[in-house]
């Protein structure tokens, strides 16, 4: 019992007299406690199960386990490493003193047992906290009612403090091995090996240029967007292995160089500088590079969720240029034959939809309709397009679209003429063209248009160039859709009439409304065969919310792990900077370093270690951010300028944090090199 | 007039929590005269590392003053200490303090550095003394590559290079083997015959016995001094001896 009491006053002496390391080291455990207990809560609580789109929320948010699994064993063996390689020589002391190796692992157990009993109290008293605001913030995010009441979710406890228990036996099994494994003077000494200067490794230095060249290269020439996305993962990595390069091999390259210019290097600032640094990136490189990569995962975590979820309003426009559509096939060619719709039966659609929403009381903003075919064609030269794919030779796929010229006067208010065999045109690249050929069919173009009512969407959804052609009547439009019908037989396309319109009011009148005009057109009598279907915006809207919101929420999640994980190395690279530096700057004052010019190196060195990878993590996103806008269209966020908003919000404020951290770690930095612990 | 004159020096350390006082230095008064070679003697606890530290300007006295060359150290401010340090005086170190991130060449050059020197000048001045202290092979290398002895000698050249007026070693011998003692001891002789004024720490017979001038501290004061004169280094070693023991014996009457 008394030897129990003595282990426990030791274990816990020892835990204060280092809580300059064990601090940061129980917050950073105590959040990852509180984010894995959050984590766990939105997956398994029954509260989430009442919330609309909680299927969403339970795959991201089990993806999220997953996570902080493989990320809470990474950061709690890095922080455990470095106390650890601290702590030895006051280890070897206690081995020397009398303490067996067994009692100093006893020892140890009990220390870990009361940083383990610390970390799971705080992170549960944390998590069961803020899970309640965690949900608040889920509910408002996909815009659903907040959930009534509190609850304490028993799985998500035991997630937790199985994965810290895991994390810190494995932990207590390194540093016990670690000790067993030396001799007590092995322990002592360990700290006084002498530093060797780092080697230069030019072939390294080069191949990590060509990496992060090659990254950034692929980031910016790649122009189309499912390209994009294969060669996004090789970039990737080429950009990783280039930022390892770069922090290891590259920048000792560059400091020995400045070293051999004799003019530059023996001035006051540069010579303890140039030096210290050298000797500081042999230690440091890897470090660095981790925080740099660690950052920019943050940084594009966070700017891509949150750019996605803040653009739904556009993805959702560009999905769906109507509140309410309906759409009827007047003709297809499916099963081997034809599948017609009687004449009128548009019109009957039309009146029926508009007749509906009027009764109802809805607020219509607007109503259109009209005739629309759509294809895929293969461009063989300019304006020649053909539907037989065995032509062979040099092609472009092009998206073909066409529509009647009193449809293009309805839809924009103009009172144009077309004879037969002229067309209008309207390319979504943006050329003139002077005379359109289809598989034999030819239109003369009698005016080049730069914007066009119909959307364009689904022919850019498959990353196709679009080309919209504007006949003079139905019967060429129907020329058009037999013509292609022959050719593409159980695979054309339908010739479609679209009925589309605006209605104004609340979410729920929105899709009020939609369900009205669908009971409407379901009572038509329209021939068995032909397809008539809708769509609705606002229950899209919904859904993609949900998407998004989830999305988002588990961004903001890792993006906060991830930033974590930063500031701990951080912070304890600049500790152990410290304490290695204290002699060096001992020293250098001895010989008359003046105290300004001390204080002046230590900022200089201070600054350039904290902000170096922040800085190469902005230049990193700087080249990803065309790639990842143009990756965003594929989620059909073509909106540039928020995604740029988005990125820049969300880089200043993570400076903002990295530098309140700076100025935090750079206080004990300071008081460690003037020797005031 | 003396190159170095000391009077009535006097330190107290008070504990943090502004409770016991330790008197350090009671009442210390010498000169040193220019060219001289003092070796100053003591028992750990004796004062002389507070000593050394004053003169170095590294730490004030509460009372009397340090003199060199005719300037008192208590009038300088704050921010001249360094350069002042840098200029006046040279040091060499019990353990070398020699950084591990440059080479032997870059830290002897050091002073120069943070005077800013031009480098063809630093270059002019290394090579005749690296030359001297045996070590113009050795300058490419790392301190942690180069033997006890050699890094001490480096540390000598650093002192030496800013051609200071006063050469302060503390303890020089203190982390090397015999061989290399003497060879460095012989070293400051000769810098010392070259008209360099050099004061020396030390509680070893062997390097005192070398100098030109033996004080010996104890419970922060002068108490005894030894002038080498026309003596052997063996007679030398016979007085020095005498003069510790009579003052261990007297120390132990004190406690008695």
């Amino acid at each position: 019992m008394k030897r129990l009491l003595l282990y426990c006053r030791m274990a816990g002496g020892n835990i204060v007299r280092s809580r300059r390391f064990y601090l940061p080291y129980l917050l950073c455990c105590a959040g990852i406690g509180a984010l894995s207990y959050i984590v766990g809560f939105l997956c398994m609580d029954r509260m989430v199960d009442a919330m609309p789109g909680a299927a969403y929320v339970r795959s991201f948010m089990w993806l999220g386990v997953y996570v902080m699994v493989f990320f809470s064993f990474f950061i709690i063996r890095y922080a455990n490493s470095f106390i650890i390689k601290r702590r030895r020589r006051e280890l070897g002391l206690y081995n020397i003193l009398g303490l067996r190796k067994g009692n100093i692992a006893v020892l140890m157990a009990f220390e870990m047992a009361m940083l383990f009993g610390v970390s799971l109290a705080a992170g549960l008293g944390g998590g069961i906290l803020f899970s309640k605001l965690a949900l608040l913030l889920l509910a408002r995010t996909l815009s659903f009612p907040v959930p009534m009441g509190f609850s304490v979710s028993g799985g998500a406890i035991a997630l937790t403090a199985g994965l810290l228990a895991a994390d810190f036996l494995f932990c207590l099994a390194a540093n016990i091995w670690g000790v067993l494994r030396s001799s007590p003077m092995q322990l002592l000494h360990s700290s006084d090996e002498g530093e060797r200067e780092p080697k230069s490794r030019w072939a390294l230095a080069v191949l990590g240029l060509i990496c992060l060249g090659g990254g950034y290269w692929i980031a910016v020439v790649t122009k189309n967007p499912l390209d994009a996305l294969l060669l996004f993962f090789i970039a990737v990595v080429l950009v990783i292995t280039g930022t390892y390069c770069l922090f290891t091999a590259v920048s000792i390259a560059v400091l020995k160089l400045l070293r051999r210019n004799k003019r530059f290097y023996y001035r006051p600032g540069p010579f303890t500088a140039v030096s210290g640094l050298l000797f500081r990136m042999k230690q440091n490189a890897v470090g660095m590079a981790n925080i740099c990569i660690l950052a920019t995962m943050v940084l594009v975590t966070i700017s891509t969720t949150v750019s996605l979820y803040a653009g739904i309003g556009d993805v959702v426009n560009t999905q769906y240029p109507y509140e309410i559509q309906v759409e009827l096939n007047l003709n297809n060619y499916y099963d081997g034959a034809f599948h017609p719709a009687d004449p009128g039966d548009g019109q009957k659609v039309y009146t029926a939809v508009l007749d509906a929403l009027e009764k109802g009381g809805y607020d219509v903003e607007k109503a259109e309709s009209f005739h629309a075919l759509t294809f895929t064609a293969a461009e063989t030269a300019k304006g020649v397009y053909t539907c037989d794919r065995s032509a062979g030779g040099n092609f472009f796929l092009t998206a073909m679209g066409f529509t009647t010229v009193e449809d293009y006067n309805a839809l924009t208010g103009q009172d144009l003429a077309l004879a037969p065999g002229e067309a209008l045109s309207y390319a979504s690249t943006g050329q003139d063209y002077a005379e359109v050929a289809v598989d034999g069919l030819s239109f003369a173009v009698k005016g080049n248009l730069d914007s066009f009512p119909i959307s364009t969407w689904d022919a850019t959804e498959v990353m196709l160039n679009a080309h919209f052609l504007v006949v003079d009547s139905e019967e060429t439009l129907n020329e058009v859709f037999m013509l292609q019908a022959e050719m593409y037989g159980e695979n054309c396309s339908p010739l479609r009439y679209t009925v589309g319109a605006e209605v104004g009011g609340s979410g729920q009148e929105k899709r009020a409304a939609y369900d009205a005009a669908v009971d409407a057109y379901r009572k038509l009598d329209i021939p068995d065969g032909v397809s008539l279907y809708s769509m609705s915006r606002q229950a899209d809207l919904a859904d993609i919310t949900q998407l998004y919101g989830s999305f988002l929420f588990l961004g903001i999640l890792l993006g906060g792990a991830f930033m974590m994980a930063a500031v701990l190395i951080i912070y304890y690279k600049q500790v152990s900077e410290g304490y290695d530096d204290r002699e060096r700057f001992a020293i250098m004052e001895k010989v008359g370093m003046d105290a300004g010019l001390v204080r002046k190196t230590i900022r200089t060195q201070v600054l350039l270690v904290f902000f170096l990878p922040l800085m190469t993590a902005g230049v990193h996103i700087l080249f990803a951010f065309p790639m990842i806008a143009r990756l965003l269209t594929l989620f059909s966020l073509s909106n540039i300028g928020l995604f740029g908003a988005c990125t820049a919000v969300t880089l200043v404020l993570f400076a903002a944090v990295y530098t309140v951290v700076y100025l935090l770690t750079a206080r004990t930095y300071y008081k460690i090199v003037q020797g005031k612990t | 007039m003396a190159l170095l004159e000391i009077s009535h020096l006097q330190k107290i350390y008070v504990t943090r929590l502004g409770g016991a006082q330790v008197e350090a230095l009671h009442d210390v008064s010498f000169s040193v005269e220019e060219g001289e070679f003092v070796a100053i003697m003591g028992e750990s606890g004796s004062g002389k590392t507070t000593l050394l530290n004053i003169l170095a300007a590294l730490d004030r006295p509460t009372g009397g003053e340090v003199v060199l060359n005719g300037l008192p150290l208590s009038r300088l401010p704050e921010r001249k200490l360094a350069a002042f340090r840098r200029d006046n005086l040279g040091f060499v170190f019990q353990d070398f303090n020699l950084l591990d991130t440059f080479t032997l060449e870059d830290n002897i050059l050091l002073p120069l550095v943070l005077e800013g020197r031009k480098y063809q000048e630093m270059r002019e001045r290394l090579v005749p003394l690296v030359e001297m202290l045996g070590i113009a092979h050795l300058v490419r290398k790392y301190p942690y590559e180069v033997s006890g002895g050699q890094k001490q000698r480096a540390a000598v050249a650093r002192a030496l290079i800013t051609g200071p007026q006063l050469v302060l070693a503390d303890e020089p011998t203190g982390a090397l083997d015999s061989r290399a003692s003497d060879a460095l001891l012989s070293l400051f002789e000769r810098i010392n015959r070259g008209g360099q004024t050099i004061v020396m720490v030390t509680h070893s017979v062997r390097a005192a016995c070398r100098a030109g001038r033996v004080l010996f501290l104890r419970d922060g004061e002068v108490y005894h001094q030894l002038y080498r004169g026309e003596l052997t280094e063996e007679e030398m070693w016979g007085r020095i001896s005498d003069a510790l023991t009579l003052a261990t014996s007297h120390g132990e009457e004190d406690a008695g």
